[in-house]
């Protein structure tokens, strides 16, 4: 469970992270972009205006140059240009501020500082960004741009930017959150309907969303691998259902016929005959259902009618069964059973298989046979042990099939199916069956999923 | 043993050689036998006529046994019913019984086992107060502080050893066979196949039939028990 669920926190994760990445790239490129674009528009203010200014210089000269500076700082009425002309003696020719920043060199390409310009409206200095260039003679100009709204404007960006972000961080976690819990839940639907037809509920499918993407696609997929289970698993209880009812019609005449026979006669020798093959038909007739049983077990067919069953008061309903026959063998029965240990199961059925391995106990045990049952983890452990010869390890799984029988003097009618019985509805159960060490002899142990009491009426005893 | 003069008993069974038998035992048995040989006859004579038990074979022609059933009792019909099937297994038996049928018994079954269940269900529709004290010639079980008399003797029994004898005495008279015997007492409905049912027979037969006492406890060939004061 907790793997699942990770790899689906993960995955929200991934997708949190992946939102908060594109978030962050997205606003530093607006920033970057912003920011860069309008340094370049003043930048590209202040070198225009060195241009020209530098372009009459060389024209026509210092004072030239000078008149061209008064008549752009007379052109700009919202004064954001800044420019001082220094001459080569270092007297000031013309310009908007008193004199040259010690801070800035001769030739700046690009500078930011704080300045008082002459006639500024405001009153405190201003950001101002500033090129300066040094002609050969040792004239030096300076012009610039007021940046103050620009870096304003940046600042409001950057505000701006940053809010984003933090809002980009609860909805990027929604979505995260949301995508994991649609993932979850279309997950879920499939998780309980393979869990659903595990436990015998063969009419469950998968609920499509009808979008055609991938989990109905997937979901389409199961439904049909379910319908063709189910088709088999119906097919398989036809057929079962069919050679049941075939051989049974004729063994029941033969029961009629043998019936009214040992009525009529009166001569005790034939009638012994003819229990005799009474005795016979109800063997076969054993041995047919339990190896219907068997396959109708495999199939997992009468699941369905599982309700939840006491084991301890299973296990000393065979007690109490079996105690007086196995006493008569001078065999011991016990019962070691934890109380409240319940299995969803069918008490026939059950009940069936622990007679037939109490059954193989007493025929090929010693002289004690332990019943137990006890809890570990979440599945619940039957065992029917005896003290006799035991299997030997290598034997053991040849004794799991059907009909093994592996002492061939061992002529008791049906015994070759007592143990592929218990393996194939420990199966149907969703569990298991094990040949164990009772140490010595043989211990069955089926393996079953534990389930809580209550949820329909148990043993009826 | 009470008469049987009266029961009027309706076979719906397809397979002619099984009709001819159980026809055969219930009228030697005084029983008064309908027969139908598929489904929908038989649940015309179910209405037309009132009979005091049916025996319903499963899987018949024309109408399967189990839509008889369910026809007969959403017509009101509660006819006591038997289902015979060739359907065995534990989950048809509980579709059988859930369906309606009073008992279900699997094919091939003994005509005795039949009969036997035959009884019990005609029996039940009698109607009998709950009962404080049984008893059957000079046995004597109290019901209430579970003690058990034969004569004078005081019968020490072990409690499924009296859940036994419980259940003898409330069908005494009848035979009862061991799988009635492995569901009375124990309410499983598997073949136990080996003598496990014999064996606490004869316990309970050696404390309640002692030497010099006139048996009790009959043991009728191929088919079961007997609890009766006649043998």
């Amino acid at each position: 469970m907790r793997w699942r669920q990770s790899v689906i926190w993960r995955f929200a994760a991934l997708v949190f992270l992946m939102q908060i990445a594109c978030v962050l790239l997205a606003l530093w490129a607006v920033h970057q972009f912003t920011s860069n674009s309008v340094e370049e528009a003043s930048r590209a203010v202040a070198v225009n205006l060195r241009d020209d200014i530098a372009a009459t210089y060389a024209a026509a000269g210092l004072q030239a140059a000078g008149a061209t500076v008064r008549s752009r700082m007379t052109a700009d009425p919202d004064g954001s240009s800044v420019m001082l002309l220094i001459g080569p003696d270092g007297q000031r020719i013309a310009g908007n501020i008193p004199a040259w920043p010690s801070a800035i060199g001769p030739a700046e390409s690009w500078q930011q500082l704080d300045l008082l310009r002459i006639g500024q409206k405001e009153r405190d200095p201003q950001s101002i960004g500033i090129v300066s260039t040094r002609f050969p003679d040792g004239t030096r100009l300076l012009t610039g741009h007021v940046v103050e709204n620009d870096l304003r404007f940046g600042g409001y960006l950057e505000a701006a930017l940053l809010g984003a972000v933090l809002l980009a961080i609860p909805l990027a976690a929604g979505a995260a959150f949301f995508s994991a819990a649609i993932i979850r839940g279309r997950l879920r639907s499939v998780i309980d309907t393979a869990a659903a037809v595990g436990t015998g509920d063969m009419k469950r499918r998968i609920i499509l969303s009808g979008s055609g993407d991938m989990f109905d696609a997937l979901g389409e997929e199961i439904n049909a691998m379910l319908e063709r289970i189910t088709a088999l698993v119906d097919e398989m209880r036809l057929v079962t259902d069919g050679l049941a009812h075939d051989l049974r019609s004729p063994l029941t005449r033969m029961r009629a016929v043998l019936d009214n026979a040992v009525r009529q006669s009166r001569d005790e020798e034939s009638i012994a005959a003819l229990e005799k093959a009474q005795e016979e038909g109800d063997t076969l007739l054993r041995m047919l259902d339990a190896a219907l049983l068997i396959s109708r077990a495999e199939a997992g067919i009468g699941r369905d009618s599982f309700v939840a069953v006491d084991v301890a008061a299973l296990l000393q309903d065979f007690q109490d069964m079996y105690d007086a026959l196995a006493e008569d063998k001078g065999v011991t029965i016990s019962v070691d059973a934890a109380p409240g240990l319940h299995i969803r199961s069918h008490r026939e059925i059950f009940g069936q298989v622990l007679s037939n391995l109490i059954d193989n106990a007493l025929k090929y045990g010693g002289d004690r046979i332990w019943l137990s049952t006890r809890r570990s983890g979440d599945m619940i452990e039957v065992s029917v042990a005896d003290n006799g010869p035991g299997i030997a390890e290598e034997r053991r799984i040849e004794a799991l099939r059907r009909f093994a029988r592996l002492d061939a003097s061992r002529h008791i009618s049906g015994a070759g199916l007592g143990l592929s019985l218990a393996a194939a509805v420990a199966h149907m159960h969703g569990g298991t069956l094990t040949l164990g060490d009772a140490g010595p002899g043989l211990r069955v142990m089926l393996t079953l999923p534990a389930c809580e009491a209550g949820s329909s009426p148990s043993s009826l005893s | 043993m009470r008469t049987v003069m009266s029961y009027k008993v309706l076979l719906v069974e397809d397979d002619a050689t099984t009709a001819d038998y159980i026809a055969k035992g219930l009228v030697e048995e005084g029983f008064t036998v309908d027969r139908a040989d598929n489904g929908r006859d038989g649940l015309f004579l179910a209405t037309e006529a009132a009979h005091d038990a049916i025996i319903l074979d499963r899987m018949l022609p024309g109408m399967d046994g189990m839509a008889v059933l369910a026809a007969l009792r959403a017509a009101g019909i509660d006819t006591p019913v038997i289902i015979l099937s060739a359907l065995a297994t534990a989950d048809e038996r509980v579709r059988g019984l859930n369906g309606g049928s009073d008992d279900y018994l699997a094919k091939p079954f003994a005509f005795a086992e039949l009969l036997a269940r035959l009884r019990i269900i005609l029996r039940r529709g009698g109607g009998q107060a709950p009962e404080t004290r049984l008893s059957c010639g000079d046995l004597e079980v109290d019901l209430l502080s579970r003690k058990v008399k034969r004569g004078a003797r005081a019968i020490d029994l072990q409690p499924r050893e009296f859940r036994l004898l419980d259940y003898l005495l409330r069908h005494q008279g009848e035979v009862v066979t061991r799988t009635m015997l492995l569901e009375g007492v124990w309410d499983y409905h598997f073949d136990p196949g080996t003598n496990v049912i014999d064996v606490h027979i004869s316990r309970l037969r050696r404390k309640v039939d002692e030497e010099g006492e006139s048996p009790l406890i009959h043991t009728i060939r191929g088919a079961g028990y007997r609890l009766s004061e006649q043998g």
